[in-house]
């Protein structure tokens, strides 16, 4: 008897463990199924139709991503997967798709609610837009964006993006490896609706124009994932931007980003991207550089290049040594000479393609950090500039008839002399410029370039023979950044062995001191750098031993009570002193008097 | 000992009593910390009200949050583990008509963890992104599909681990 109840109970927990499992595989088939995600499974491959999208096929997508938003939890972990970026991507109310007429795209839309179309023609010419645009990159020899498979579209979703203040998203979805493309993403793509609201008519451009620049703009996005996931922010911005023009040269609406880069050029080339300060958007104008002077496969070259490169630990790959490897291996150049030559033509303006934008759109013009009279009581001016960066000077005279420029600058400047335009060659060793007829209607333009990937360069330029000196950068201590990889780093080595964390509270304080006392000054940074260097070989040893945490811990003490209490410590340490010459006063008298058998 | 190093030792004395005192009153071991992500990494402090953070406190299990309350109800770990507790978000950069939020919070995603390179157990973040896993002190990869990341868990500590699952280009 006893034994038939545990069969019993064996049978049962055995039925219901294959019931669960069999209901779990249905559930997720069927989701599998009605989003379109085949995959490769063969249970997939044996319930799934695989038959090809109609022209229309309408059909409201809402109720399911609401049941899937409910079974969530019920569905095998790779199920999950699959299907995260049915979750994020947006659910439409009464969700419509059109599949373009070359089958590359389909169109999310809906004719109800805020993301409402204008009509089912605007929805088509979105789809004839986006053929344009790919076919338009395949002419130009580059991979188009990656799908979950060769015959699936790529997802474009219609929405009201107004509000967001935002023409159009480009979203990462799913790996899509292959060996020539290791980090390849698939991805799929926000739109807005319609273009006609007022935000995007601040340069009187049609919905079309919006429309096309925006395609343009966003799908190259979706090709960069396909090139490598990893790509830097600033420099795919930079491509797409660039991309606007090269694909919708009439529009110009790209020139008015580059104001704010040339109003503020002695920022780095490579900054986050942003629209105030040029970063990214900005700095399309120096690809246009560099495809007049190398071609337009150049940007190309450096996109494939980058397709074969690791990511370093999960962060985005720093797109600057990609270019500057690129431009030497296959064009014989250097990204120094490049950026110097580049920031020689804000001013010179002569470009030699698209030249009829060059007047009518007069936004890239350069922009002089200061204008100085070389007559003036301070004739001596100094420039620090990080790494690929430039400065323009005017100077102009008042009753001089001559103008000499000393200048003296640290290994990484360049520097160039214009007058009137025209390029002045500098005299011999590179140390002075000389003007001999320079009279009041005459300017002359200086030109300051740090054209290396160190900051800190410095230059120095006179009118008066007497330059101040300046002096090579100290190599910068890189805070390293917490990435998803490491849940160390942060700075401050040692300490953060010591404390387990580079979160904790001590640490912490010992990183504001860094910043705030060290890295302020010379002698402090130096400091800074040497501890960088050679700390980090003594923290993993700390690291593994819980003994030499706790001694360094206590030894660390002193040091975190004088930063947290410095005022109490300055008394401290002068009571101490204080003491320390009492007691060495006394103790000489105290021996004399033993020596001498005294009381 | 003379009257002037009696004095000068009872001063000294008495200043490094007012300063233990003065830094025990202010020492936070058993309060809890507060941790928020900023876009890139784990800062101190809580975030905005209605945004999510992190409650930590030495040998306790951590707890995600939207708003600060006055009592938290401490969980004590287990001997010999440790926590690690993060977001997964996708990192949001750009905006031509106006700076993009930074990062947008990923919410239901499954995370595997491994260790050795066997998968031990698959957690899944919350609706704010967050996670929280109590594992023993060890070194684990913990991450969905192409994004792990390799973290090493500590008695008593919560190792805090920001993991960017995605992308999004905002224009």
């Amino acid at each position: 008897m006893k034994r038939f109840f545990a069969r019993l109970t064996l049978g049962i927990i055995t039925l219901f463990q294959l019931s669960a499992t069999v209901t779990a595989g249905t559930l997720d088939d069927y989701y599998l199924q009605q989003f379109g995600e085949t995959g490769n499974t063969q249970l997939q491959k044996s319930v799934l139709s695989v038959s090809p999208e109609t022209a229309e096929p309408a059909r409201c997508g809402t109720p399911l991503k609401h049941g899937l938003r409910r079974d969530w939890k019920r569905l095998q972990s790779s199920t999950q997967k699959v299907l995260a970026k049915q979750l994020a991507a947006p659910t439409l109310s009464g969700e419509q798709t059109y599949l373009s007429p070359s089958g590359k795209f389909k169109i999310h839309y809906t004719t109800t609610g805020t993301d409402a179309v204008p009509s089912l023609s605007w929805v088509q010419t979105v789809a004839q837009t986006f053929d344009d645009v790919a076919a338009s990159y395949t002419s130009r020899q580059w991979q188009l964006a990656p799908t979950a498979g060769s015959s699936v579209p790529y997802d474009v979703y219609l929405l009201d993006l107004a509000p967001q203040k935002l023409y159009g998203v480009t979203n990462s979805d799913q790996s899509a490896s292959t060996a020539s493309h290791p980090n390849a993403f698939t991805s799929w793509m926000e739109l807005d609706n319609n273009f006609t609201d007022l935000i995007y008519k601040t340069g009187s451009y049609t919905s079309l124009q919006s429309l096309q620049i925006t395609a343009a703009h966003e799908y190259h996005h979706a090709i960069q994932y396909g090139y490598n996931y990893y790509f830097d922010i600033w420099y795919a911005e930079a491509t797409s931007t660039w991309m606007e023009d090269e694909l919708y040269d009439s529009v110009n609406q790209l020139y008015s980003y580059t104001t704010n880069w040339f109003t503020q050029s002695t920022l780095s080339m490579d900054i986050d991207a942003s629209t105030s300060n040029g970063g990214g958007y900005g700095r399309w104008i120096f690809n246009r550089y560099l495809a007049e002077k190398h071609g337009t496969d150049t940007v190309r070259s450096f996109w494939e290049s980058l397709a074969s490169v690791s990511s370093p630990g999960g962060d985005d790959i720093p797109m600057t040594p990609v270019l500057e490897s690129v431009l030497t291996s296959k064009y014989g150049n250097s990204l120094g000479n490049d950026f110097f030559g580049f920031a020689k033509r804000v001013y010179i303006r002569d470009w030699s393609t698209h030249t009829a934008e060059i007047t009518s759109v007069p936004l890239h013009a350069y922009s002089p950090v200061a204008s100085y009279s070389i007559n003036s009581s301070n004739k001596t001016h100094s420039v620090t500039l990080p790494h690929y960066s430039f400065a323009y000077y005017d100077l102009t005279t008042s009753g001089a008839t001559s103008l000499t420029i000393s200048i003296n600058k640290s290994s990484g400047i360049q520097t160039a002399l214009f007058k009137n335009g025209s390029e002045i060659p500098a005299e011999t060793g590179g140390a002075s410029y000389v003007v001999g007829s320079f009279g009041t209607a005459d300017k002359a333009v200086l030109l300051i370039a740090n054209s290396t990937g160190s900051d800190g360069h410095s230059a120095s330029f006179s009118t008066n023979g007497s330059p101040a000196s300046v002096t090579e950068p100290t190599p910068t201590a890189t805070t390293p950044i917490a990435t998803s990889s490491s849940s160390g780093g942060g700075g401050c080595f040692i300490a953060t062995a010591a404390y387990g964390s580079y979160l904790h509270p001590q640490v912490q304080q010992l990183r504001d001191f860094r910043d705030r006392f060290l890295l302020t000054n010379a002698p402090g940074r130096a400091f800074v750098a040497f501890y960088y260097r050679n700390s980090p070989p003594l923290a993993d040893f700390i690291a593994r031993h819980s003994v030499l945490r706790t001694v360094t811990r206590l030894a660390l003490t002193p040091l975190v009570l004088a930063i947290a209490y410095p005022l109490m410590t300055v008394i401290s340490m002068l009571l101490m002193a204080a003491l320390f010459l009492e007691m060495s006063r006394r103790i000489p008298e105290v021996r004399l008097r033993r020596r001498n058998n005294m009381p | 000992m003379s009257r002037m190093t009696t004095f000068l030792l009872v001063l000294f004395i008495g200043t490094l009593l007012s300063t233990s005192i003065y830094a025990a009153s202010k020492r936070q071991a058993d309060a809890w910390n507060y941790y928020h992500f900023d876009g890139s990494a784990f800062v101190p402090g809580p975030a905005g009200e209605g945004t999510a953070f992190v409650a930590v406190l030495e040998k306790v299990r951590p707890v995600v949050l939207t708003a600060q309350t006055e009592q938290l109800e401490p969980t004590a770990l287990p001997d010999d583990s440790g926590v690690i507790a993060g977001i997964c978000y996708t990192q949001s950069s750009g905006g031509k008509l106006g700076d993009s939020s930074r990062f947008r919070p990923y919410p239901r995603v499954p995370l595997q963890v491994f260790s050795a390179g066997k998968q031990l157990v698959t957690i899944q973040t919350d609706d704010n992104g967050y996670f929280v896993v109590v594992l023993p002190a060890g070194i684990y990869s913990v991450g969905s599909g192409s994004f792990t990341a390799d973290i090493t868990v500590e008695r008593g500590i919560t190792t805090l681990a920001p993991l960017r699952v995605g992308k999004r280009m905002v224009d």
